[in-house]
Protein backbone atom coordinates (compact mmCIF):
# COMPACT_ATOMS: atom_id res chain seq x y z
CA UNK A 1 0.00 0.00 0.00
CA UNK A 2 2.34 2.58 -1.40
CA UNK A 3 -0.44 5.32 -0.95
CA UNK A 4 0.10 4.84 2.79
CA UNK A 5 3.84 6.25 2.96
CA UNK A 6 4.49 9.39 3.48
CA UNK A 7 7.63 9.31 4.82
CA UNK A 8 9.40 10.20 1.19
CA UNK A 9 11.99 12.49 2.89
CA UNK A 10 13.82 9.39 4.80
CA UNK A 11 13.43 7.43 1.88
CA UNK A 12 12.03 6.36 -1.34
CA UNK A 13 10.79 2.82 -2.65
CA UNK A 14 12.42 1.62 -6.05
CA UNK A 15 10.93 2.56 -9.09
CA UNK A 16 9.36 -0.07 -11.84
CA UNK A 17 11.98 1.48 -14.16
CA UNK A 18 14.85 1.28 -12.13
CA UNK A 19 14.48 -2.10 -10.71
CA UNK A 20 13.68 -3.27 -14.20
CA UNK A 21 17.38 -1.90 -15.39
CA UNK A 22 19.00 -3.19 -12.02
CA UNK A 23 17.13 -7.22 -12.70
CA UNK A 24 18.43 -6.64 -16.59
CA UNK A 25 22.02 -6.21 -15.19
CA UNK A 26 22.03 -8.68 -12.39
CA UNK A 27 23.81 -11.12 -13.81
CA UNK A 28 26.79 -8.47 -14.60
CA UNK A 29 29.56 -9.63 -12.73
CA UNK A 30 32.77 -7.71 -13.98
CA UNK A 31 34.95 -5.76 -12.29
CA UNK A 32 35.01 -2.34 -13.51
CA UNK A 33 38.86 -2.16 -12.96
CA UNK A 34 39.33 -5.08 -15.03
CA UNK A 35 40.39 -5.01 -18.67
CA UNK A 36 39.19 -7.85 -20.26
CA UNK A 37 36.06 -8.35 -21.87
CA UNK A 38 33.91 -8.66 -18.18
CA UNK A 39 35.46 -5.42 -16.94
CA UNK A 40 35.48 -3.21 -19.90
CA UNK A 41 31.17 -4.08 -20.02
CA UNK A 42 30.58 -3.55 -16.63
CA UNK A 43 32.95 -0.52 -16.60
CA UNK A 44 30.66 0.49 -19.85
CA UNK A 45 27.52 0.35 -17.62
CA UNK A 46 29.25 2.63 -14.85
CA UNK A 47 29.88 5.00 -17.18
CA UNK A 48 26.41 5.27 -18.91
CA UNK A 49 25.29 5.68 -15.38
CA UNK A 50 27.99 8.37 -14.95
CA UNK A 51 26.47 10.05 -17.51
CA UNK A 52 22.85 9.84 -16.09
CA UNK A 53 24.34 11.31 -12.56
CA UNK A 54 26.16 14.08 -14.27
CA UNK A 55 23.48 15.55 -17.06
CA UNK A 56 21.01 15.74 -13.74
CA UNK A 57 23.06 18.43 -12.10
CA UNK A 58 24.38 19.76 -15.57
CA UNK A 59 27.76 18.33 -15.17
CA UNK A 60 30.74 16.87 -16.43
CA UNK A 61 30.82 13.19 -16.58
CA UNK A 62 34.09 13.42 -14.99
CA UNK A 63 33.07 15.69 -12.08
CA UNK A 64 30.99 12.76 -10.57
CA UNK A 65 32.60 10.42 -8.67
CA UNK A 66 30.54 7.29 -6.86
CA UNK A 67 30.36 6.33 -3.04
CA UNK A 68 28.26 4.59 -0.77
CA UNK A 69 25.79 7.65 -0.26
CA UNK A 70 25.17 10.79 1.02
CA UNK A 71 27.10 9.81 4.46
CA UNK A 72 30.16 8.66 2.68
CA UNK A 73 29.77 11.67 0.20
CA UNK A 74 29.42 14.44 2.98
CA UNK A 75 32.62 12.98 5.08
CA UNK A 76 34.31 12.69 2.12
CA UNK A 77 34.35 16.17 1.37
CA UNK A 78 34.33 17.83 4.80
CA UNK A 79 37.40 15.33 5.93
CA UNK A 80 38.98 15.66 2.70
CA UNK A 81 39.21 19.06 2.94
CA UNK A 82 40.42 18.63 6.14
CA UNK A 83 43.11 16.77 5.95
CA UNK A 84 44.42 18.11 2.65
CA UNK A 85 45.40 21.26 4.29
CA UNK A 86 49.11 21.44 6.40
CA UNK A 87 47.81 25.27 7.98
CA UNK A 88 46.01 25.26 10.88
CA UNK A 89 43.44 26.54 12.16
CA UNK A 90 41.09 25.01 10.16
CA UNK A 91 37.37 27.03 10.20
CA UNK A 92 34.09 25.63 8.21
CA UNK A 93 30.97 27.10 8.48
CA UNK A 94 27.92 25.17 8.41
CA UNK A 95 24.60 25.28 9.77
CA UNK A 96 22.63 24.79 13.12
CA UNK A 97 19.85 22.31 10.53
CA UNK A 98 22.49 20.18 9.02
CA UNK A 99 21.87 16.60 8.53
CA UNK A 100 23.57 14.29 11.18
CA UNK A 101 26.16 13.17 8.69
CA UNK A 102 27.18 17.27 8.51
CA UNK A 103 26.98 17.68 12.27
CA UNK A 104 29.19 14.87 13.64
CA UNK A 105 31.85 15.56 11.11
CA UNK A 106 32.32 18.80 12.18
CA UNK A 107 31.93 17.54 15.33
CA UNK A 108 34.13 14.89 15.13
CA UNK A 109 36.96 17.62 13.08
CA UNK A 110 36.61 20.09 16.08
CA UNK A 111 37.86 17.05 18.04
CA UNK A 112 40.70 17.09 15.52
CA UNK A 113 41.27 21.10 15.84
CA UNK A 114 38.87 22.50 13.54
CA UNK A 115 37.08 25.56 14.31
CA UNK A 116 33.29 25.36 13.36
CA UNK A 117 31.05 28.20 13.08
CA UNK A 118 26.83 26.93 13.11
CA UNK A 119 25.12 29.64 11.68
CA UNK A 120 21.54 30.32 13.03
CA UNK A 121 18.56 29.95 10.98
CA UNK A 122 14.92 32.48 11.23
CA UNK A 123 11.80 30.94 12.19
CA UNK A 124 11.28 29.63 9.14
CA UNK A 125 14.39 27.43 8.59
CA UNK A 126 15.77 29.98 6.81
CA UNK A 127 20.42 31.28 7.46
CA UNK A 128 20.49 35.12 6.57
CA UNK A 129 23.35 35.59 3.81
CA UNK A 130 24.38 38.82 6.32
CA UNK A 131 25.48 35.95 9.04
CA UNK A 132 27.12 33.78 6.27
CA UNK A 133 29.11 36.74 5.23
CA UNK A 134 29.88 37.69 9.18
CA UNK A 135 31.25 34.73 9.75
CA UNK A 136 33.54 34.19 7.27
CA UNK A 137 37.15 34.67 9.24
CA UNK A 138 40.38 34.77 7.93
CA UNK A 139 41.02 31.26 8.41
CA UNK A 140 38.05 30.10 6.98
CA UNK A 141 38.75 27.23 4.37
CA UNK A 142 34.86 25.56 4.14
CA UNK A 143 31.50 26.41 3.81
CA UNK A 144 29.05 23.16 4.01
CA UNK A 145 25.56 24.01 3.41
CA UNK A 146 22.19 22.02 3.25
CA UNK A 147 20.47 22.63 0.05
CA UNK A 148 17.03 21.63 1.48
CA UNK A 149 15.77 20.72 4.61
CA UNK A 150 14.98 17.07 5.28
CA UNK A 151 12.49 17.96 8.07
CA UNK A 152 10.85 21.64 7.22
CA UNK A 153 11.78 22.01 3.73
CA UNK A 154 13.46 25.32 3.75
CA UNK A 155 15.44 25.80 0.54
CA UNK A 156 19.00 28.05 1.18
CA UNK A 157 19.93 30.60 -1.56
CA UNK A 158 22.86 28.31 -2.30
CA UNK A 159 23.75 30.59 -5.47
CA UNK A 160 23.73 33.68 -3.64
CA UNK A 161 25.40 32.12 -0.80
CA UNK A 162 28.57 30.88 -2.97
CA UNK A 163 28.81 34.36 -5.07
CA UNK A 164 28.69 36.22 -0.92
CA UNK A 165 31.75 33.70 -0.30
CA UNK A 166 34.05 33.57 -3.05
CA UNK A 167 33.61 37.61 -3.36
CA UNK A 168 35.30 37.64 0.03
CA UNK A 169 37.68 34.35 -0.65
CA UNK A 170 37.02 32.98 -3.93
CA UNK A 171 39.92 30.11 -2.26
CA UNK A 172 36.99 28.98 0.52
CA UNK A 173 35.43 25.95 -0.92
CA UNK A 174 31.69 25.97 -1.02
CA UNK A 175 30.29 22.25 -0.43
CA UNK A 176 26.53 21.62 -0.97
CA UNK A 177 24.49 18.92 0.90
CA UNK A 178 22.06 18.08 -2.19
CA UNK A 179 20.68 15.01 -0.50
CA UNK A 180 17.44 15.99 -0.01
CA UNK A 181 16.61 18.30 -3.66
CA UNK A 182 18.39 16.59 -6.54
CA UNK A 183 15.36 15.17 -8.76
CA UNK A 184 12.86 17.56 -7.13
CA UNK A 185 14.21 20.73 -7.90
CA UNK A 186 16.33 21.84 -11.15
CA UNK A 187 20.16 22.00 -9.83
CA UNK A 188 22.44 23.14 -12.00
CA UNK A 189 26.25 23.21 -10.39
CA UNK A 190 27.36 25.49 -13.15
CA UNK A 191 24.56 27.95 -12.32
CA UNK A 192 25.53 27.41 -8.62
CA UNK A 193 29.39 27.91 -8.49
CA UNK A 194 29.50 25.07 -5.47
CA UNK A 195 32.52 23.28 -5.74
CA UNK A 196 31.17 20.25 -4.37
CA UNK A 197 27.70 18.45 -3.77
CA UNK A 198 26.72 15.22 -2.73
CA UNK A 199 24.10 13.40 -3.70
CA UNK A 200 22.49 9.76 -2.76
CA UNK A 201 20.56 7.31 -4.87
CA UNK A 202 17.63 6.17 -2.69
CA UNK A 203 16.26 9.60 -2.39
CA UNK A 204 15.34 9.70 -6.08
CA UNK A 205 13.44 6.07 -6.15
CA UNK A 206 17.08 4.51 -6.36
CA UNK A 207 18.87 1.69 -4.76
CA UNK A 208 20.43 2.37 -1.32
CA UNK A 209 23.48 2.01 -0.62
CA UNK A 210 25.33 4.53 -3.52
CA UNK A 211 25.51 8.38 -4.37
CA UNK A 212 27.80 10.29 -5.64
CA UNK A 213 30.21 13.31 -5.00
CA UNK A 214 30.33 15.98 -7.33
CA UNK A 215 34.11 18.01 -7.52
CA UNK A 216 33.54 21.05 -9.66
CA UNK A 217 36.34 20.68 -12.54
CA UNK A 218 37.02 17.14 -11.25
CA UNK A 219 39.40 18.56 -9.47
CA UNK A 220 40.90 17.03 -6.06
CA UNK A 221 42.37 19.06 -4.11
CA UNK A 222 40.50 17.08 -0.92
CA UNK A 223 42.60 13.64 0.39
CA UNK A 224 40.51 10.64 -0.52
CA UNK A 225 38.43 8.75 2.65
CA UNK A 226 38.92 5.19 1.50
CA UNK A 227 42.26 4.25 0.38
CA UNK A 228 42.71 1.26 -1.74
CA UNK A 229 42.80 0.13 -5.09
CA UNK A 230 42.38 3.12 -7.20
CA UNK A 231 38.85 3.12 -8.46
CA UNK A 232 37.18 6.34 -9.45
CA UNK A 233 40.84 7.60 -10.99
CA UNK A 234 42.78 6.77 -7.54
CA UNK A 235 39.83 8.72 -5.43
CA UNK A 236 37.78 6.47 -4.21
CA UNK A 237 39.50 2.76 -3.14
CA UNK A 238 36.68 -0.29 -2.88
CA UNK A 239 35.28 -2.23 -5.83
CA UNK A 240 32.19 -0.43 -7.34
CA UNK A 241 28.67 -0.98 -6.26
CA UNK A 242 28.08 -1.62 -9.74
CA UNK A 243 24.43 -2.59 -9.75
CA UNK A 244 23.54 0.00 -7.25
CA UNK A 245 25.57 2.35 -9.55
CA UNK A 246 23.47 1.27 -12.63
CA UNK A 247 19.90 1.70 -10.69
CA UNK A 248 21.06 5.05 -9.64
CA UNK A 249 22.20 6.24 -13.13
CA UNK A 250 18.53 4.62 -14.27
CA UNK A 251 17.24 7.12 -11.21
CA UNK A 252 18.77 10.27 -12.31
CA UNK A 253 17.60 9.50 -15.97
CA UNK A 254 13.79 9.30 -15.15
CA UNK A 255 14.20 11.98 -12.58
CA UNK A 256 15.37 14.61 -14.93
CA UNK A 257 13.35 13.58 -17.60
CA UNK A 258 9.99 14.04 -15.33
CA UNK A 259 11.42 17.01 -13.29
CA UNK A 260 8.98 19.42 -14.15
CA UNK A 261 6.10 17.17 -13.94
CA UNK A 262 6.28 15.27 -11.03
CA UNK A 263 7.34 19.08 -9.54
CA UNK A 264 3.97 20.41 -10.67
CA UNK A 265 2.28 18.01 -9.15
CA UNK A 266 3.64 18.02 -6.15
CA UNK A 267 2.81 21.56 -6.08
CA UNK A 268 -0.77 20.52 -6.51
CA UNK A 269 -0.92 18.32 -3.84
CA UNK A 270 0.48 20.08 -1.33
CA UNK A 271 -2.21 22.92 -1.51
CA UNK A 272 -4.80 20.08 -2.03
CA UNK A 273 -3.53 18.68 1.48
CA UNK A 274 -3.02 22.15 2.90
CA UNK A 275 -6.88 23.09 2.25
CA UNK A 276 -7.77 19.86 3.21
CA UNK A 277 -6.11 20.22 6.49
CA UNK A 278 -7.40 23.58 7.31
CA UNK A 279 -11.26 22.22 6.86
CA UNK A 280 -10.59 18.86 8.87
CA UNK A 281 -8.72 19.63 12.34
CA UNK A 282 -8.51 22.65 14.61
CA UNK A 283 -5.48 23.95 16.45
CA UNK A 284 -2.41 22.98 14.38
CA UNK A 285 0.82 24.96 13.50
CA UNK A 286 3.21 24.68 9.89
CA UNK A 287 6.59 24.42 11.19
CA UNK A 288 9.00 25.86 8.77
CA UNK A 289 7.89 27.54 5.73
CA UNK A 290 4.21 27.44 4.34
CA UNK A 291 4.24 29.08 0.95
CA UNK A 292 6.54 30.46 -1.77
CA UNK A 293 9.12 29.20 -3.84
CA UNK A 294 11.72 28.56 -1.40
CA UNK A 295 10.44 25.50 0.03
CA UNK A 296 10.50 21.76 -0.75
CA UNK A 297 6.82 21.38 -1.92
CA UNK A 298 6.43 17.97 -0.30
CA UNK A 299 7.55 18.67 2.70
CA UNK A 300 4.80 19.36 5.58
CA UNK A 301 5.75 19.76 9.26
CA UNK A 302 3.18 19.82 11.58
CA UNK A 303 2.25 20.12 15.37
CA UNK A 304 -1.27 19.53 17.01
CA UNK A 305 -1.58 21.41 19.96
CA UNK A 306 -2.19 18.62 22.97
CA UNK A 307 -1.06 15.92 21.08
CA UNK A 308 1.88 13.56 21.56
CA UNK A 309 3.42 13.07 18.15
CA UNK A 310 4.76 10.00 19.10
CA UNK A 311 1.36 8.60 20.08
CA UNK A 312 0.23 10.02 16.90
CA UNK A 313 2.62 8.38 14.87
CA UNK A 314 1.84 5.02 16.32
CA UNK A 315 -1.74 5.34 15.94
CA UNK A 316 -1.40 6.31 12.69
CA UNK A 317 0.73 3.61 11.82
CA UNK A 318 -1.12 0.69 13.86
CA UNK A 319 -4.71 1.74 12.85
CA UNK A 320 -4.35 2.60 9.74
CA UNK A 321 -1.25 1.54 7.89
CA UNK A 322 0.47 5.25 7.64
CA UNK A 323 3.94 5.99 7.62
CA UNK A 324 4.76 9.57 8.85
CA UNK A 325 8.56 10.89 10.57
CA UNK A 326 8.53 11.96 14.25
CA UNK A 327 10.61 15.55 15.60
CA UNK A 328 10.80 13.59 18.27
CA UNK A 329 11.21 9.58 19.82
CA UNK A 330 9.37 9.04 23.34
CA UNK A 331 11.88 9.87 25.76
CA UNK A 332 12.40 12.09 28.67
CA UNK A 333 15.31 12.93 27.41
CA UNK A 334 15.81 16.81 25.83
CA UNK A 335 18.75 15.75 23.31
CA UNK A 336 15.79 13.53 21.77
CA UNK A 337 14.45 16.67 20.49
CA UNK A 338 14.80 17.58 17.01
CA UNK A 339 17.86 19.83 16.61
CA UNK A 340 16.22 21.17 13.56
CA UNK A 341 13.18 22.38 14.89
CA UNK A 342 14.58 23.45 18.20
CA UNK A 343 17.15 26.01 16.18
CA UNK A 344 13.81 27.73 14.87
CA UNK A 345 13.22 28.19 18.13
CA UNK A 346 10.22 26.18 19.22
CA UNK A 347 9.29 25.10 22.21
CA UNK A 348 9.67 21.71 23.69
CA UNK A 349 5.89 21.20 23.60
CA UNK A 350 5.39 21.88 20.11
CA UNK A 351 8.97 20.25 19.09
CA UNK A 352 7.22 16.49 20.77
CA UNK A 353 3.95 17.60 19.24
CA UNK A 354 5.54 17.54 15.39
CA UNK A 355 5.38 15.17 12.47
CA UNK A 356 6.78 15.34 9.23
CA UNK A 357 5.50 14.38 6.28
CA UNK A 358 6.32 13.83 2.89
CA UNK A 359 4.80 13.07 -0.50
CA UNK A 360 6.34 11.80 -3.34
CA UNK A 361 5.69 9.74 -7.19
CA UNK A 362 3.57 7.47 -5.36
CA UNK A 363 1.08 9.98 -3.45
CA UNK A 364 -2.27 10.58 -5.16
CA UNK A 365 -5.28 12.83 -4.01
CA UNK A 366 -7.01 9.81 -2.54
CA UNK A 367 -4.09 9.01 -0.72
CA UNK A 368 -4.10 12.09 1.06
CA UNK A 369 -8.39 12.05 1.18
CA UNK A 370 -7.12 9.05 3.06
CA UNK A 371 -4.58 10.28 5.49
CA UNK A 372 -6.71 13.30 6.08
CA UNK A 373 -9.52 11.36 7.18
CA UNK A 374 -7.22 9.05 9.40
CA UNK A 375 -5.27 11.78 10.54
CA UNK A 376 -8.87 13.70 11.61
CA UNK A 377 -9.84 11.04 13.29
CA UNK A 378 -6.34 10.05 15.54
CA UNK A 379 -5.99 13.47 16.29
CA UNK A 380 -9.38 13.78 17.74
CA UNK A 381 -8.82 10.01 19.56
CA UNK A 382 -6.04 11.63 21.57
CA UNK A 383 -7.61 15.02 22.19
CA UNK A 384 -10.77 12.94 23.38
CA UNK A 385 -8.46 10.96 26.09
CA UNK A 386 -7.14 14.05 27.27
CA UNK A 387 -7.30 14.79 31.61
CA UNK A 388 -9.00 18.19 32.58
CA UNK A 389 -7.73 20.12 34.78
CA UNK B 1 10.10 -0.30 18.87
CA UNK B 2 6.78 -1.29 20.99
CA UNK B 3 6.34 -4.81 21.59
CA UNK B 4 2.55 -6.63 21.08
CA UNK B 5 0.99 -5.76 24.48
CA UNK B 6 1.76 -2.26 23.58
CA UNK B 7 0.62 -1.60 20.27
CA UNK B 8 -2.60 -3.99 21.60
CA UNK B 9 -3.60 -1.82 24.65
CA UNK B 10 -2.55 1.61 22.56
CA UNK B 11 -4.64 0.97 19.85
CA UNK B 12 -7.65 -0.57 21.18
CA UNK B 13 -7.90 0.78 24.44
CA UNK B 14 -10.78 -1.12 27.12
CA UNK B 15 -11.08 1.86 29.88
CA UNK B 16 -10.39 5.37 28.39
CA UNK B 17 -13.10 7.62 29.78
CA UNK B 18 -14.69 8.95 32.89
CA UNK B 19 -16.29 6.92 35.96
CA UNK B 20 -19.27 9.74 37.38
CA UNK B 21 -19.63 7.83 40.38
CA UNK B 22 -15.76 7.28 41.08
CA UNK B 23 -15.03 7.30 45.01
CA UNK B 24 -10.80 7.15 43.94
CA UNK B 25 -8.67 9.02 42.01
CA UNK B 26 -5.05 8.17 40.92
CA UNK B 27 -3.01 10.88 39.29
CA UNK B 28 0.19 10.82 37.24
CA UNK B 29 1.46 14.08 36.52
CA UNK B 30 5.04 16.00 36.27
CA UNK B 31 7.01 13.13 35.77
CA UNK B 32 10.29 13.95 33.66
CA UNK B 33 8.82 13.11 30.41
CA UNK B 34 5.52 15.32 30.89
CA UNK B 35 3.13 12.27 31.08
CA UNK B 36 -0.36 12.86 32.92
CA UNK B 37 -2.89 9.78 33.92
CA UNK B 38 -5.87 10.81 35.37
CA UNK B 39 -7.80 7.68 36.84
CA UNK B 40 -11.03 7.27 38.50
CA UNK B 41 -11.54 4.45 40.01
CA UNK B 42 -14.89 2.87 41.71
CA UNK B 43 -14.22 0.66 44.84
CA UNK B 44 -16.68 -0.87 47.26
CA UNK B 45 -16.42 -2.94 50.25
CA UNK B 46 -12.13 -3.43 49.44
CA UNK B 47 -13.04 -4.30 45.83
CA UNK B 48 -12.65 -2.79 42.60
CA UNK B 49 -15.44 -1.92 40.71
CA UNK B 50 -14.49 0.17 37.80
CA UNK B 51 -11.21 2.22 36.29
CA UNK B 52 -10.89 4.90 33.54
CA UNK B 53 -8.51 7.21 32.78
CA UNK B 54 -7.63 10.34 30.63
CA UNK B 55 -4.37 10.61 29.62
CA UNK B 56 -1.49 12.05 27.90
CA UNK B 57 1.58 10.70 26.82
CA UNK B 58 3.08 8.73 24.83
CA UNK B 59 1.98 5.53 23.15
CA UNK B 60 3.13 3.38 25.70
CA UNK B 61 2.07 5.95 28.57
CA UNK B 62 -1.49 5.57 27.88
CA UNK B 63 -0.99 1.85 27.02
CA UNK B 64 0.61 1.62 30.61
CA UNK B 65 -3.05 3.20 31.63
CA UNK B 66 -5.21 0.70 30.26
CA UNK B 67 -3.15 -2.21 31.41
CA UNK B 68 -3.46 -0.89 34.70
CA UNK B 69 -6.66 -0.50 35.24
CA UNK B 70 -7.72 -3.62 33.21
CA UNK B 71 -5.42 -5.01 35.87
CA UNK B 72 -7.56 -3.61 38.79
CA UNK B 73 -10.73 -3.73 38.15
CA UNK B 74 -12.51 -7.02 39.78
CA UNK B 75 -9.47 -7.12 42.07
CA UNK B 76 -9.76 -6.70 45.74
CA UNK B 77 -7.43 -4.00 47.50
CA UNK B 78 -5.49 -6.80 49.19
CA UNK B 79 -4.86 -8.66 45.91
CA UNK B 80 -3.61 -5.42 44.14
CA UNK B 81 -1.11 -4.56 46.89
CA UNK B 82 0.47 -8.67 47.25
CA UNK B 83 0.87 -8.32 43.34
CA UNK B 84 5.04 -9.17 43.74
CA UNK B 85 6.59 -6.76 41.89
CA UNK B 86 8.55 -9.10 39.38
CA UNK B 87 4.98 -9.43 38.37
CA UNK B 88 4.32 -6.42 37.87
CA UNK B 89 7.53 -5.25 36.34
CA UNK B 90 6.66 -8.07 32.99
CA UNK B 91 2.92 -6.40 32.80
CA UNK B 92 4.18 -3.99 30.10
CA UNK B 93 5.85 -6.78 28.34
CA UNK B 94 9.94 -6.00 27.36
CA UNK B 95 10.28 -2.09 26.54
CA UNK B 96 13.09 -0.16 25.12
CA UNK B 97 15.28 2.08 26.72
CA UNK B 98 13.49 5.17 25.84
CA UNK B 99 10.06 3.68 27.46
CA UNK B 100 11.59 2.42 30.55
CA UNK B 101 10.28 5.47 32.08
CA UNK B 102 6.52 4.02 31.85
CA UNK B 103 7.50 0.90 34.07
CA UNK B 104 8.07 3.88 37.10
CA UNK B 105 4.32 5.36 35.89
CA UNK B 106 3.05 2.02 36.83
CA UNK B 107 4.92 1.31 39.66
CA UNK B 108 3.79 4.86 40.97
CA UNK B 109 -0.14 3.35 39.71
CA UNK B 110 0.47 0.44 42.17
CA UNK B 111 1.46 2.55 44.95
CA UNK B 112 -1.05 5.23 44.73
CA UNK B 113 -3.93 2.33 45.06
CA UNK B 114 -1.73 0.59 48.04
CA UNK B 115 -1.23 3.93 49.98
CA UNK B 116 -5.08 5.23 49.34
CA UNK B 117 -6.59 2.45 50.60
Amino acid sequence: MIGRYFDYNATTPLREEVASTMIENIMLFGNPSSTHSFGQLAKLKMEEARSHVATLINAEESDIFFTSGGTESINTALKGYFFSKDKRPFHIITSKIEHAATLEVCRYLSTLGAEITYLPVDTNGFIAIEDLKNAIQENTALVSIMFANNEIGSIQPIQEMVRVVKNINSNIIFHVDAVQVIGKIQIDVRDLGVDALSMAAHKIYGPKGTGALYLKNGERKLDQLLHGGGQEKGFRGGTENLLAIIGFGKACEMAKEELEHNANKIIALRSYFLDKLENSIEHYEINGPVLGEDLLQNTINLSFLNIRAEALAVLLSQTYGIAVSIGSACSADKANLSHVLLALGLSEDRIKSSIRISFGNYTDYKDIDYFMESLKASVNRLRSMLPVG
Amino acid sequence: MYNSIIVDYFSNPRHSGELTDANMELKIGNSVCGDTIFMSVKVEDGKIFDAKYKAYGCATSLATADIFAEFIINKSIEEIKQQPQHEIDKMLGELEPPQMHCLNILHELFEQIRSAA
